[in-house]
Order: C-alpha cells, then structure tokens, then sequence
C-alpha cells in the first residue's frame, strides 16, 4: 500500500501526464465530467458520481470509421485508424469499473472490435473507492464491493491522502513511473474506510433489492455478466 | 402541503370513480421522496400512488397530446406554469380541450433536489417546508436550508397564474414578489461578444445529446421531429463536431420560438445542467422588445408574433443590430 | 437509373467569350448520372431546341440541364422543347452561366471553373426532380382599379367598353385626382378640367362601372382570375342614394375653418363640402373633424337645410367584399413635403409656394378666382422667380435621387401664362438642365424663351431670406459665371413628386414589388412595363414612375389591353411548383397557414393506420395548388420540414449547396 498528501496530488497528475494522456474527473461550467487532464484544470474527486460514465474512453458517441474521396466515378478508400496513445484513466467509481468489466465480455469477445480493443489495452484503468454511497446506490445488490474495487490499480480517498494498491501488471508498470512521490504504508486508515462503508452500504435502501422478479433468461444472463458465474 | 395531496387524491378518486374521467394523469410515488414521476392513473387503487409534493415539478401538459385522444375523458392536474403550455398546446391544435378536465393544482414553488444535494445533504428520507425553511430529513440527521436557495431554477422568477381551469385545488395562496425573469439574460447581454460566446462555448461542451430537454419540451411535439429526420440534413445522434453540439441547440430554440411559454423543463431535465433556459429567455426577451410583450400560452386562440405580419413591424435592419426597442 | 443530358451555349459570344465552353462540355460530362454532354453555339435558336429534343430521344434522356442565360429569358423554351420531345417539362433545369458568370467575371480560367461548378449544380437539383402536372384555374370577369385619378379612369373606361364590368375604388371623396386640380395641361394649353370632366362623366354613366368613391382596399386574398378583395366604404355621413348636390349644406355650415385640400390649403372650406364644382360622385362629405355636430353632439344645421334628408350621423364604414379577376393599380402621386429644404423658406414665407399651389392660384375655379394674387397681401407679384428642381435628382439624401419629369414642361407652361397674362411682370427660372423630350415639348420650351422672354437662368439656387419684405432669392449664373441675387414678390419651387405614401400598404395587400422610393416596380422595364411581377396586378401613372398626363394615359390604355387579354380567357394554366405537406409528417399545428399571404393552406381530418390494426384521426395541412404562388413561406415556418416546395425541394436545395461546396 503506498500513500500521498492530497496537497500533492497535482504533482501525481503532472507525473502521470508527462508519460501518457491522464483522463479523469474534471470540473467544467458546473459539472463533473471525465476529461483530459491538464495544468490548472479543476480535478473532483470528491464528487460521488461524474454525469457521464468514463465509457467515453473505451466507447466514444461517435467516431471517424474510415473516409473515401470520390473523384468522378472512381471511390478511394482511405484506412484513418491509429494506435491510441497510452491512457491513465482515473478515478473510476466501481460500480463503472463493473460496467467496463460487461463491456469487455461483448467487445472482446469473437468477433473482436478491435476499435475497442485498440483502445482499452492501451489504457490502466485506476479505480476510487467510495467513502460516502448515496440513498440510489445499488452496488451491493450487483456483488460489487464499494470498499475494495477491482483494476489495475485501486485507490482510496480520505480527509489527508490518497492510498494507492497496484492489482495488476499494468498497474505494477504504472506504479513504478510515480513510485518516488509516494510513501509506503496507508492499510490501516484503508481499513477503517472500508469498514465504514461497507456499514453505509447495508443500510441502503437498495441493498436488498427483491431480483427475482427477473425472467430465467435475465437472471442467467445477469449471473453470467454481472456475478461472473459461468 | 400533505393536506394539499390529500385534496388531491381525494378528488382524482371521485372523478375516477364516478366515471366523468376515464384516467388520471400526475405524478406517481418514485423509489424516494424527491423523485416523482408523471404517470397515468387508470383504478382508483391505482391512485393510491398518486403523490403531490415539493419535488413534482414535472410539467404534464405535453402527455396529453397522445392521451387525450384516447376514449373518454383525461383529468389532468396542472401547475400554474402548466397551464400555459396546455393552452399553446391547444392552440396548435394538439390538444382536444374537449377531453380534458383541468384541475389547477396549487404551487408555491418546487425543489431541486440536486441543490439541495450540492450542500452536503445525502440519504434524504423526507422534505418539509415551512414559509422559507426547508427541513431535509436524512439517516444522519436533520438539515435546514433556505428555500430560495433549493428552489428549482424555473421557480426563482415565477410569476405565472392558472390560465385555464375547469376546478381548482388551492388552500394557500401564493405572496406577490417581484421579480425580473431576465436578469441573467441581461448579464449575458451586457458581456461582450467573445465573452457570451465561450460561456456558450462552455456551457454546450458538456451536451451529450440526450435530447431530455427535446423529449420534455411541449413545444417541441413534432409528429416526426427535424433531428430524428434524415432527409431533413440536421439529424444526429451525437455531437461529433463542437459546430453540431452548438447548433442543436441553436436550432431547437428558433423552432420554438414565440411558441415557447417558459416553462422552464428544458433546463430541469438537463442532466449537465445545461441554463438552456436562457436561451429561450433571450428570444422571448428580443420578441417583447420588437412586437410587444406577449406570452405564449396565455390564451388559447389568437395571433402569435412571429407568424403574422403588421404595418410597423420593426425593420430587419434594426432588429439584426439587436436594438430592440 | 438517371440518364441526364447536358447542353451548354455559348450565346453568340456572350458566354464563349469568358468561358471555355467546349471544356466545360468536356469536363461535364465525367459527373455521375451524365450519359450526354454537347455545346453549341445558339441553344435557344431552332437548330439548338433540335439538338435537345433528338439527343432526348436518341438517348432516352430521364432529365436535362441547359447551361446558358437566366431561366428568365429561356426557361419556359426549354421546357416546351422538352415536352415536345416526350419529355415532362419539369425535369428541365438551367444552368446560369452567363448573367451569373460570363458576364460578371473576367478571368477565362476562373470563369470556367465557376460555370462547371454552376452546371455540376444544377445537375444535382435535376436528379432530384419528379415530373410535375401543370393545373387549371378560373378567371372571374371582372376588374378593380385601385385609384380614381386620370390613370384609373382611362383604364377603367377601356375595360368597361371591351364589355367587363369595373370598380372604381377612389380614397377620397371624388374621382379626378392630380388633374382635377390642375390649370391647363402642357403642351396643348389645354384647360385640365375641360378634358378631363367629360371622361370623369361617362365613368359615372358607364353601365359596366361601379365608382366606389371614399373607399379604401382594406383585405386582399386569393390569387391572378381570383381576388377576394374587402373595400371599406367610409363614412361620409350624408347618403349617396339622397344627395343631390345642391350645396345648401356648404352654404349654411357654420364651421368654416378646414383646410381646402383640393387647393393646397391656401383658403377654407366648411366641414360639410363637396371637393370642387364637378366632384363625381356630386354628393357632399362631411369632414369629422371640423364638423361641430360630430365633436360635440351641438349644431346639426346641414341636416335641418337639406332638403331630401341626406344627411346622417350616425352613418358608420360598410365593408363589401368581391371578387376580381384582375386588379389596376393607379394611385398616382403627391408633392414631396418640404422640410428638408428650409433653405427656400417655404415654412416661413408665404409667398413661397410650390408648384401644385400656384396651378391653383390661377386656376378660374382657384381660391382667387384665377386672378394671380400672392397669398401675402394678396398683391400683383411683378417679380416672379422660379426654382427647379427642389427635391429631385437629389443625391444628398434630403429629397429624392430621381427626376421628376414633368417641372420642366409645367414650369415653362406656369411662366408662359404668365407672361402672356401679365406682360409687365417679370419672371426669372433658375434651372440646371431643361428636359422637354416628348412630341412638341421642346418648341413649347423655346416659345417660352423666345417669344415670352422669360428669363432661364443655368444654376442652382443656394437660399431665399426675407429681407424689408421682399424675397431674395440668391443662386448662381453659372453661364455668365457669377453669383446673382433676384429681389422677388413670389417665388415658386418645382417640387418633386412622391408616389401616394398609401401605397406601401396596397403593395403588402398585393404582394406587388415596390422599390425604395415606393415606387411600383414593373416585371421588365423595357418588355413588360405595365405588369406587376405578381402575376394578376397592373400598374398605371405615376404609381410606377414620374410620368406627364400622355403617358399616363398611354400606359393606362395599355394595362387595360393587358387586363381585357386575361378577362377573355375562362381558365388560367397555373405553375406546378406549389407547395404540398408530408402528411404523416404534418402536426396540424397551423403555423402555415398564419403566414400564407394568398389563403392557400386550410386544415383537414385524416386517417392514418398505426399498425397492430390501429387507426388515429389527425388535422393536417392541405394546399390548394390553384392558389398557391410557390413562396415558401409556409416551408420556412413547418417547424418539423413537412412543408415542401415542389420543384424546390428542401432537399434539392441542400443538393445544390452540397455540389457548390464539394470544389
């Protein structure tokens, strides 16, 4: 477990950025949305939950396929695809790091969308732990624990730092670009975070949905994709 | 304001259960207390879930169009902005104002429950107003806040009054207030060019396209809308250039303009919190100051200002320059 | 599958001489959908119209585009070579290449990229059009004329003797207008009223027309064959049917302080009056606000000395509406007001009087009984000086940037009866150019100069100040170069001429053009000169541009030859191009019709399937295409595009603009 002011937290960013594109939430006109980071941009990441899911990232509204030039009869194809630039995507909430989990079981299945492969594999997603659920949270119920979320790297916010647990080899490789701002140590306060939560988390009104008002179909598909069961 | 629900529910189960209606259209009990929902009543058990309270800030007026065609009577209640929609709805000719049995519903004003959310508030279990203090009952205690602060954005400058009715439910009358609905157009006015466009700027870059404000729009009630046309040259389904996310909206309030009655749903509705209100405001604002102050919605016949001509109509010159007079 | 054929012309050398015809033929002919491509030297000419109609057959063309002049000149050639080679006469478009490229342009290289651009565009709006059916409208056989003046009633009295029935609507209280008012007429010398009566005369008696006198043309819908006018009869306040004109009400009338319009306001006249001694109709109007019995509810003397009763108080406006096959408008004109010219002082001297005033001042039937007196002292002027010129060919801004015709001939005309009159008084013009072109204008002139001696004076005039009671009038010599100043008793200013400011509210009824000095403008000013482009609507006198009374009456004689040519026929070929709604489109909202300037758009319930076996009945839009001119005006205000012009589709327009763009 490695550990970082708050106060410090621009410089994590700046050191992030100079390596690779740093998405995460951002402060515009009011609203906190994913977006790319740069100096003087106001980072939120106390705010519950962005407007907009990060799928942006993986999955974009729209996006240039292809382009063709026409010249009287004759039609040129033009291939524009590009690798995409490595990614730090972060402060995702785990409820989304979820949803990019079901994403991937589509996209990343035969046939591949290599669109949307190109870009996840060029991304380290870094997850934020939740402090504070709101009544409308219903991670519980999906088998999603708020306190300890899934990535490749997971992260914890409290009231002095931002603890920081690599999961994976992406986020190993991460880690080791900003080991040097970090400190180590940070399990105990995690701990009484998750503690507290996971406490909020069972009295919320959505943590005992009734799920089975699902059709046989719903709820295998749900097991599968949700729960991961096979 | 639960006496005020009560009447309410008192009189939408006599209507239903006498057979004078055939349905009831309001708002229906949500998962929480801040969440109503407009729903269509078709039993008197039915309306047991049947709620008016100080988040039922959806304008209902725009259901109608399909419903009242349907067999019988509609009772519908509407809110004193409401009725100004349902009256342009009618005169469009969208409504059939014979099927419809309005019941002006009193209003002093709805929450916002975003705002009230935004001062640290969460686990809300229920709302009570008294006169400005808004008491928010949560899991970690009792809040108190302001009401003009949590109040929704289109009811800090209301001043509307019940246009149409055919009975009324109001036990407390609203106080007098003066107030200018538009102060912040004027802001906008004053900045300079470069200053108005890139607060646009800003403020449209974090449309998505959901089209909720056009989906909830009244005036916005096409048989086959302009943005879901493709022969029509405008159709998107997402802003894939910052010249598309500017002009949607661009676009949508000229084709409501002078037809727009204020209603102010398309700014609630926004999930990015869009003031696309403003917008509005300022073609309402420009159509007063050429043509005369008129309302959309006031009345239910009559001359709208941007469909008919008359000898001393300001020159285009005058009115492109922005001086309207 | 498109097969279009593309013709360009090279118009003599109009068009080839700037643009490479031959390589833009060439180039054309590589666009998709092209399967023909030729140019040739006169496409309008016999052997031109030849080549399309054997290149339609030869390779079954589906549509053409000819790139040649505007689609005003040859348009409707085209489509009659179309149609008489099978093919339907909308799937013609043009290709502007000359009065939008070869004529404007200079670059060869340019120009003909240019033309390629505008022929690839008019190939992209040919591809999207669908042949259309020209339909069929009737003509109801009768004529308005707007405007009772010399103009109206020659026009009116050509149609009416062709045997069509005619109304008259007049604005104010009697028919003669401008000429009833004038002394003699140039060049003949003429007395005004002598000529002009005997024709006011056989109006009145004429079975076929109807003179609505002090009316006004309040509503006008429908379209050419068809108006639905409403006319507002104001109220005289006395009965037509009754008034036998025997002017005891004039005479007995204690309110005697109005203003005489029909002479200048240079004397009064009772509240109760008839406008002069050979008013038609010949019955008295009471002007409400001089009477004393309308303002106060006291007097009432008029009625008391009429002898049949005609007088009535509480008469209100009627309204009557009918219908026309065709409308006249002859509005005439007026003399501009004189408050950007206080350099002549008319506003402060008396004697300062315009030329309208002094034509009544020496009128026998004139406020002083045609002794030339000045209004001052009513004193013999000696000295009279005349200034022309006041307010025309003003490029300043003060007046109006155009000649206003007829001052030189009637100022000649004033300065002759003068001097001929009054041999010992002196009369002086300041001019800047004498325009005298018509038949025997220009040894009138010269009978003045030579024979009257009257004193023409090249220059302008800078000012005239009342010094010891005399007028000054200072001005240049410019031939004997020198600034002179000439001490006068009267001086007199050729004013220029206006048309009727009511008319601005006529030309928004018809929808006619009017240009910026409101004047009507006529489809071409040299071909076509008496029509309106709002097909339908005529134009005569002054309401289209100055003119002198000949040609007032020429163009009069002209708009009614135009106006029998139209009532003669029982049905009208109208133009396809109209607008139609997409019905499962329509909202039935109505937004359309508010702006329809011709009444074409009404609303019908229709049913629509839904599926699943279901039905809905929804109001939607339906344009008659006999009364729709094709605007696109309710295309504009469809909120939802179910409005669309046929022939003009929204579509086709965006298929231009995306072929202009595509460069």
């Amino acid at each position: 477990m490695l550990k970082i002011a708050k106060e410090r937290l621009n410089e994590l960013y700046a050191a992030i950025s100079n390596a690779m594109e740093l998405v995460l939430p951002v402060k515009k006109a009011g609203e906190v949305n994913f977006a790319m980071w740069a100096e003087g941009k106001e980072v939120s990441l106390e705010t519950l939950k962005t407007v907009k899911s990060p799928k942006d990232t993986f999955f974009p509204q729209s996006e240039n396929m292809m382009k063709f030039k026409t010249d009287g009869k004759n039609i040129e194809i033009l291939d524009i695809r590009a690798e995409k630039a490595p990614t730090v995507l972060f402060g995702v909430r785990p409820c989304d790091y979820k949803a990019i989990e079901v994403l991937d079981k589509v996209f990343l299945a035969d046939p591949v969308d290599t669109y949307y492969q190109n870009r996840r594999e060029a991304t380290t997603i870094i997850t934020l732990a939740c402090a504070k659920p709101e009544e409308s949270c219903f991670c519980k119920v999906f088998g999603i624990d708020a306190a300890a979320p899934a990535g490749d790297v997971a992260t914890w916010l409290d009231g002095d730092n931002l603890y920081w647990q690599a999961n994976t080899e992406k986020g190993e490789a991460l880690t080791a670009l900003v080991k040097e701002l970090f400190a180590e140590g940070g399990e105990a306060e995690v701990s009484a975070q998750q503690e507290k939560t996971r406490a909020i988390v069972e009295k919320l009104p959505f943590a005992t949905l009734d799920l089975s008002r699902l059709s046989p179909k719903t709820s295998t598909i749900y097991s599968m994709t949700l729960l991961g069961r096979k | 304001m639960k006496d005020v629900e009560l009447k309410v529910v008192e009189r939408a189960k006599a209507l239903l259960a006498s057979g004078e209606v055939a349905r009831v259209v309001g708002w229906k009990k949500g998962d929480f207390c801040f969440d109503p929902s407009p729903a269509v009543f078709e039993s008197v058990e039915e309306l047991d879930g049947l709620v008016y309270n100080w988040f039922c800030g959806a304008n209902l007026s725009k259901y109608l169009i399909e419903i009242s065609k349907k067999e019988g009577k509609t009772a519908v209640f509407l809110k004193p902005c409401d009725t100004y929609s349902f009256n342009q709805l009618i005169k469009e000719h969208r409504i059939n104002r014979e099927k419809v049995y309005a019941i002006a519903v009193e209003c002093l004003g709805k929450l916002d429950v975003e705002k009230i959310k935004a001062k640290g508030v969460s686990m809300i279990e229920d709302v009570e107003v008294v006169e400005k203090e808004v008491k928010v009952a949560t899991a970690y205690g009792t809040e108190t806040l302001h009401k003009p602060e949590v109040l929704l954005t289109k009811c800090e400058t209301c001043q509307k009054t019940h246009q149409v009715k055919d009975e009324e439910i109001i036990l407390h009358e609203r106080p007098a207030r003066d107030v200018d609905r538009f102060a912040e157009v004027a802001k906008l006015e004053a900045m300079t060019e470069d200053e108005r466009f890139a607060f646009w700027k800003e403020q449209l870059s974090k449309c998505i396209r959901c089209n909720a404000c056009r989906n909830v729009c009244p005036a916005c009630s096409c048989v086959k809308c302009v943005f879901d046309n493709p022969a029509s040259g405008i159709s998107a389904k997402a802003n894939d250039a910052e010249f598309e996310e500017q002009l949607f909206h661009i676009i949508r309030a000229f084709h409501v303009a002078g037809r727009c009655t204020d209603c102010g749903e398309c700014s609630r509705v926004c999930p990015q919190n869009i003031p696309l209100h403003l917008l509005n405001r300022k073609f309402i604002k420009d159509i007063d100051g050429f043509y005369g102050e008129y309302q959309a919605g006031e009345e239910a016949e009559g001359k709208t200002p941007l469909t008919s001509f008359t000898e001393g109509d300001v020159e285009p010159n005058d009115a492109v320059d922005g001086e309207a007079k | 599958m498109q097969r279009i054929g593309v013709f360009i012309c090279w118009c003599g050398s109009n068009i080839a001489a700037t643009v490479d015809v031959v390589k833009v033929a060439e180039t054309i002919k590589n666009e998709p959908g092209v399967v023909f491509a030729a140019n040739y030297q006169y496409m309008c000419s016999e052997n031109g119209q030849q080549l399309i109609k054997q290149a339609i057959k030869e390779h079954n063309l589906t549509g053409i585009v000819v790139g040649a002049c505007s689609p005003r000149m040859h348009e409707a050639t085209f489509r009659k070579a179309a149609e008489e080679a099978g093919m339907n006469p909308y799937m013609v478009e043009i290709a502007n290449i000359r009065e939008h490229c070869s004529w404007i342009h200079k670059d060869m290289e340019e120009t003909t990229e240019k033309a390629v651009v505008l022929v690839r565009t008019a190939i992209a709006k040919v591809k999207l059009n669908a042949p259309l059916m020209a339909g069929e409208s009737p003509v109801i056989k009768r004529a308005l004329v707007i405007g009772g003046g010399i103009a109206g009633i020659q026009a009116a009295l050509d149609i009416a003797d062709a045997g069509f029935e005619v109304d008259i609507v007049e604005k104010n209280a009697t028919i003669g207008g401008r000429m009833a008012q004038l002394d003699k007429t140039f060049p003949t010398l003429d007395c005004s009223a002598c000529i002009l009566t005997p024709k006011m005369v056989d109006c009145a008696q004429h079975e076929k027309i109807d003179i609505l006198s002090y009316s006004e043309v309040e509503e006008v819908k429908g379209f050419v064959g068809n108006f639905n006018v409403k006319i507002r009869r104001k109220a005289r306040y006395v009965d037509e049917s009754k008034c036998t004109g025997c002017k005891i009400c004039m005479e007995k009338c204690p309110a005697k302080k109005g203003a005489n319009e029909f002479n200048m306001g240079l004397d009064n006249r009772p509240a109760i009056h008839i406008p002069f001694a050979q008013a038609i109709p010949n019955v008295a109007v009471i002007d409400p606000e001089q009477c004393i019995k309308l303002k106060t509810g006291k007097c009432g003397i008029c009625q008391k000395f009429c002898g049949v009763g005609a007088i009535d108080y509480e008469q209100k406006d009627t309204f009557v509406e009918r219908q026309y096959g065709a409308i006249v408008v002859a509005t005439g004109f007026k003399p501009i007001a004189l408050d950007n010219f206080n350099e002549y002082g008319y506003a402060d001297n008396k004697d300062v009087i315009t030329s309208l005033e002094l034509e009544r001042l020496m009128n026998a039937a004139g406020p002083t009984g045609g002794v030339l007196l000045r209004p001052s002292d009513k004193q013999h002027p000696k000295v009279i000086t005349f200034i022309q010129c006041v307010g025309s060919r003003d490029s300043s801004g003060c007046g109006k940037p155009y000649c206003s015709k007829i001052c030189c001939m009637y100022t000649a005309k004033h300065a002759m009866l003068i001097r001929e009159k009054y041999p010992d008084t002196e009369v002086h013009v300041f001019y800047i150019d004498v325009r005298t072109p018509g038949k025997n204008y220009d040894e009138f002139h010269r009978r003045a100069v030579e024979q009257y001696g009257v004193d023409y004076i090249k220059g302008m005039v800078g000012k005239v100040y009342n010094e010891n009671g005399k007028l000054m009038v200072q001005g240049s010599n410019l031939i004997d170069n020198e600034q002179i100043t000439i001490e006068s008793d009267l001086v007199v200013l050729a004013t220029a001429i206006e048309p009727e400011p009511s008319v601005r509210k006529i030309a928004t009824l018809l929808t006619a053009s009017i240009d910026t000095n409101n004047f009507l403008t006529e489809s071409h000013a040299k071909l076509r000169p008496v029509e309106s482009p709002t097909a339908g609507v005529y134009l005569a006198g002054v309401c289209q541009g100055p003119k002198d009374i000949p040609e007032t009456v020429s163009q009069a004689s002209a708009c009614a030859a135009k106006v029998i040519g139209l009532l003669v026929k029982d049905k009208l070929k109208t133009n396809p191009c109209v607008a139609q709604p997409d019905e499962n489109m329509c909202n039935g909202c109505g937004q359309c019709a508010n702006v329809c300037p011709y009444g074409a758009i009404t609303y019908v319930d229709k049913e629509f399937r839904l599926g699943g076996g279901k039905t809905e009945i929804r109001r939607v839009a339906t344009v008659n295409p006999a009364v729709c001119q094709g605007c696109g005006a309710c295309t504009v205000t469809c909120p939802s595009g179910a409005m669309d012009l046929k022939g003009f589709s929204s579509k086709q327009i965006m298929s231009e603009v995306e072929a202009i763009c595509k460069m």
